[in-house]
């Protein structure tokens, strides 16, 4: 096993990691195929690509796409790039070379020419977008630009009413607009590198002149790491809670030691190394991540120190779970999965103790136990080097699943009052909405695919180029929405049935989140796939379970409605002689196959 | 950095850049007797030889480093005679 250190590696070590690799990948990795297009010679980023790739467990075979073609390669169906076989491209667009006008003639360019000239190179990066969408189901990391080599105006271009660094950043909104209209299309972020390594250390300007190389090896090394992040990103799925301590984490001090009053946090330091910290704890928790407490405290004094410390950002209410007591924190997390009803694997533990992080990391090895620094000056950073809540699209599922976990739990007080389940579930005045699958969905249906794992029948991982195809192929698939009295949940289950042979159809994929469990979605929505079948002519449907390690709370989901085990193991059968009543509990409406 | 400390990072970063054992590397070690010593290789070696020596090298003098001993001499003009 290759070794490869934290601290910042040179051009020679970068080589020598790179051959060292090549030569032995280590088994458990995974292969991916990267094609790189550039405006300029991209071999240069080869080794430190192929090192921070392994890092996060990827063996990286590369393919370099001639320098200056990108559209050449992109347009030309015939071109290298279709032959590659590539997972994914890269592709890093200059200013300077697409559109040489604007990059040192700017000065000289009225507001209509110098509109023309932004208009004229994002239409180029559409063709090469929409091209290699159009023949390839390979991921586009497609690059925004750097800030700009030179600035005509100098010390002046900030004051200008077109500043060249104003049109390089609204160039990079425009790519970031297309990325987001384009399917399995990324920005990758050379601006935001350029910024961390530092404008004038960028480039390199010997090596533009004398190899159309032009970045500084910070440069690469810096778009190395963001790649091997990005490609991280595609791998491997986001966690989805973060549990926290509280005494010497969210804030200074022994809350039962030292009183609300005793506790450092606010203006000044360290108090505000704390208080800083809150901020970004709260920020994550507006990206969609889950907070929960595991705390060993009163219960009753934590709460008070949330309601009455004036300097506290966070509150009781910004708890998903609060597990607040003195029993062990290896229970208090399985509690918190529990209720959350996520995997042990999707938590993420912050104490500042070392003896529980050592228990936790004992008993739970699912859970990932953040090396909290001895400065709270540094928590925030650490979390942030974790990498453990790293996704490439930001949906509007994650901004609003704080507040849908806040109405899951006025939703269980109410099933606490009600007295039977049925007239728990007609209360919660349900609508469930279903339909095709189509090009507004599929983002939210491939999200759900990705990251199901309870109820979910076989947990094929589709991406949505194969969705695609399953769908031009002839499948059906179906989705649901569910809304109740406490809001909107959203797009929550989806279902894919293909026609095996003559009248046989399989259900490829079921799933739903596990937030509208035990509402009777599921079976709405398999009625509805069933009806839709029957319509098309089929006559019998198998369904499939396929066990993982998490999906048990699936595993009698064709027993309890009405297959037959077939001869082949975990094939369940169903023949569509007379089709299932839709269940009564709540309003079922849509485009598609509701009588 | 003494003359033999010198001579033996010359031999690593050559022989981690190019990729050949430090045992088959010579004086007259150049482009034309190494195979990966190419021009995408020559640049890389440039970069990493300012990396490990703390020296800058114009284009000029970039393109005159074309072989081991060539190297010596410039870095010894650079950094005085070890």
């Amino acid at each position: 096993m290759i070794a490869i250190p934290d601290t910042p590696l040179s051009r020679a070590d970068y080589t020598r990691l790179a051959a060292a690799i090549q030569a032995a990948p280590a088994a458990e990795w995974r292969p991916l195929k990267l094609a790189l297009l550039g405006s300029s010679t991209t071999e240069f980023l080869n080794p430190s690509l192929i090192v921070e790739a392994a890092r996060h467990g990827i063996a990286l075979n590369l393919w370099n796409g001639p320098y200056g073609q990108i559209e050449q390669q992109a347009l030309d169906a015939g071109a290298e790039l279709y032959q590659t076989g590539a997972d994914a491209v890269l592709i890093l667009p200059e200013l300077e070379a697409l559109s040489p006008d604007l990059a040192w003639r700017h000065l000289a360019c009225d507001e209509v020419t110098c509109e023309r000239l932004q208009e004229d190179l994002m239409e180029r990066l559409r063709s090469v977008l929409a091209a290699i969408r159009a023949r390839s189901p390979m991921k586009i990391l497609l690059g925004n630009l750097a800030p700009p080599a030179w600035l005509a105006a100098g010390i002046a271009d900030p004051m200008l009413d077109r500043a060249l660094t104003s049109i390089v950043q609204a160039v990079n909104e425009r790519i970031a607009g297309l990325c987001r209209a384009t399917p399995d299309a990324t920005v990758f972020d050379v601006w935001g590198s350029a910024c961390s390594v530092g404008w004038a250390g960028w480039r390199d300007a010997r090596m533009a002149l004398l190899a159309k190389a032009p970045l500084s090896g910070a440069a690469l090394a810096a778009l190395a790491k963001l790649a091997g992040r990005c490609l991280r990103a595609w791998t491997t799925p986001p966690k989805k809670c973060l549990v926290l301590d509280f005494d010497n984490t969210l804030w200074g001090g022994v809350l039962g030691e030292c009183g609300i009053d005793g506790l450092q946090l606010g203006v000044d330091y360290p108090g505000n190394a704390f208080l800083d910290f809150q901020r970004r704890v709260l920020a994550l928790r507006d990206r969609g991540i889950l907070l929960a407490a595991a705390s060993k405290n009163n219960a009753a004094d934590v709460e008070q120190a949330l309601a009455e410390h004036p300097a506290c950002l966070l509150k009781r209410e910004h708890f998903a779970a609060f597990e607040i007591h003195w029993e062990d924190k290896a229970t208090s997390l399985r509690r918190i999965a529990q209720q959350l009803n996520i995997g042990l694997d999707s938590l993420v533990f912050f104490d500042d103790n070392p003896v529980e992080r050592e228990w936790v990391r004992s008993q739970l090895p699912e859970v990932t136990v953040i090396e909290a620094p001895k400065s709270a000056m540094l928590y925030g950073q650490a979390l942030e080097d974790s990498l453990a809540f790293d996704a490439l699209r930001f949906t509007d599922e994650d901004r609003r699943r704080a507040e849908l976990y806040r109405q899951e739990s006025a939703r269980s007080e109410l099933l606490a009052e009600a007295a039977s389940l049925d007239g728990f579930l007609r209360s919660l005045q349900m609508e469930v909405e279903v339909g095709p699958f189509d090009d507004a969905n599929l983002p939210r249906i491939v999200q759900l695919l990705a990251k199901t794992n309870q109820f979910n029948l076989t947990t094929r991982r589709h991406d949505r180029a194969h969705l695609t195809e399953l769908l031009e192929a002839g499948a059906i698939g179906v989705w649901a929405r569910v809304r109740d009295r406490f809001g909107d949940n959203g797009l929550v289950a989806a279902a894919v049935a293909v026609e095996a042979n003559q009248g046989v159809w399989t259900i490829d994929t079921f799933l739903m989140s596990c937030r509208v469990i035990g509402r009777s979605v599921e079976t709405a929505l398999l009625a509805v796939l069933e009806r839709r079948v029957h319509e098309l002519g089929g006559r019998e449907l198998i369904g499939q379970y396929l066990p993982t390690s998490k999906n048990q709370p699936a595993a009698d989901f064709y027993a309890r409605h009405g297959y037959q085990l077939g001869a082949t193991e975990g094939h369940w059968h169903l023949r569509l002689d007379e089709l299932r009543p839709l269940p009564e509990t709540f309003a079922l409406t849509g485009t598609i196959f509701v009588p | 950095m003494n003359s033999q400390e010198r001579t033996d990072k010359l031999r690593q970063t050559l022989s981690a850049v190019l990729g050949v054992a430090e045992m088959d590397l010579s004086d007259d070690s150049s482009p034309d007797s190494l195979p990966s010593w190419d021009s995408v290789t020559h640049l890389n070696l440039v970069v990493s030889l300012e990396e490990a020596f703390g020296v800058a090298f114009s284009p000029e003098e970039t393109m005159e480093l074309t072989s081991l001993r060539l190297i010596r001499l410039m870095l010894d003009e650079k950094l005085g005679q070890a």
